[in-house]
């Protein structure tokens, strides 16, 4: 066999590999979601949702804040219109992600992309950004390992919530309502690059708190984005040194 | 509660509005090369997103900002030191909801 030529079981050897990374790598945020899943699926439970119903949500929207916030307007009786719409507000963020994920992925297959887009999260946004950033030719199959991988724990642990959830439980008690926290404080260290990146934070953390005083829907967590990622492009061109 | 028909409804509806802010971008974004201060630009957002998420969590405390006494944003200390050293998410998440529990027992 000639060497310039892959076998199929080579090939094939290195596609599991390529995947194998990617679980790794989601491996935590899978670990991470089981209790923030876990939450999600009691309070479903106990607004009234069936267990179908509950799993359902998190495998059609998977999108931890905007199902708890639904889960407490539909506990609340609020109207159709208003819980899509603030849903639609609440997830808007994940524009500025996918954009920020599709510059990086130019040229890869759209339809893998609809698919692989549909799987964005915070958290698995913020393990591939840190990946890609690091190694610009990561397999779109690795890329895809750690969304399904995190998708698992979040369907998992809403699985978990819907099987308890009958029975009144405090989740407070255990900490399951600061996994959430835990996970975006790691998260926010990984991305914190050198000190620009650090000064950044620190802004966009203070002004998001602010503005979340005074607007609603997670309107701050947009705005902000917007505002201080163009602060830093601002610093950048006026002090090149300090890119 | 509404009858559960309408439930699936709110379900499906809420799906639809999640899936296209991700898509989109993704679609349209993926095959044009950008200007660079827009690549740039965008290369902030990970970490402006994630402390935009973040510090409202730890710094508002019954609907006010709040320094003292305010539980998440003690139990953040630990947990961001922990986080510094291991660079491990799963013991990360372990030691910051091990923190709120001891802290809640001892401001309760």
């Amino acid at each position: 066999m000639p060497n310039t030529q892959i076998s199929e079981h080579t090939r094939f050897k290195l596609a599991i590999n390529l995947v194998f990374i990617g679980i790794m790598k989601g491996l935590p945020v899978f670990v991470g979601y089981l209790p923030i899943g876990f939450a999600y699926g009691v309070l479903a439970m106990q607004a009234g949702f069936t267990a179908s119903e509950t799993v359902l949500m998190s495998i059609l929207v998977y999108a931890g804040s905007a199902q708890f916030i639904g889960v407490g307007m539909v506990a609340a009786a609020t109207g159709i219109t208003t819980i899509i719409l603030t849903t639609f507000l609440v997830n808007l963020r994940h524009l500025l992600m996918s954009a920020s994920l599709a510059q990086r992925l130019n040229g890869k297959d759209k339809r893998k992309l609809a698919l692989f887009s549909y799987l964005i999260t915070d958290e698995s946004f913020a393990v591939n950004s840190v990946w890609l950033r690091n190694n610009n030719d990561i397999a779109l199959r690795s890329l895809f390992a750690v969304n399904v991988t995190a998708y698992l724990g979040w369907i998992s642990g809403s699985i978990l919530g819907a099987l308890v959830g009958s029975q009144p439980i405090n989740v407070e008690k255990y900490g399951l309502d600061y996994a959430l926290p835990g996970m975006f404080i790691i998260l926010l260290i990984f991305q914190l690059e050198n000190r620009k990146y650090v000064v950044l934070a620190i802004i966009a953390g203070v002004l998001s708190t602010i503005l979340s005083q005074v607007l609603s829907h997670n309107l701050h967590i947009i705005i902000t984005t917007v505002l201080i990622s163009a602060l830093g492009v601002v610093i950048s061109r006026w002090k090149p040194a300090v890119r | 509660m509404e009858a559960s028909s309408s439930l699936i409804w709110i379900i499906i509806g809420m799906a639809i509005v999640t899936y296209i802010p991700r898509l989109i971008p993704m679609i349209y974004l993926s095959d044009k090369q950008l200007p660079s201060w827009l690549n740039e630009w965008l290369g902030y957002i990970p970490v402006t997103v994630l402390a935009a998420l973040l510090f409202p969590i730890l710094l508002v405390n019954d609907q006010q900002i709040s320094f003292s006494q305010n539980p998440n944003l003690l139990a953040a200390i630990p947990t961001f030191i922990v986080g510094f050293l291991t660079k491990n998410i799963f013991i990360t998440v372990l030691v910051g909801m091990g923190s709120i529990v001891g802290i809640r027992l001892l401001i309760g």
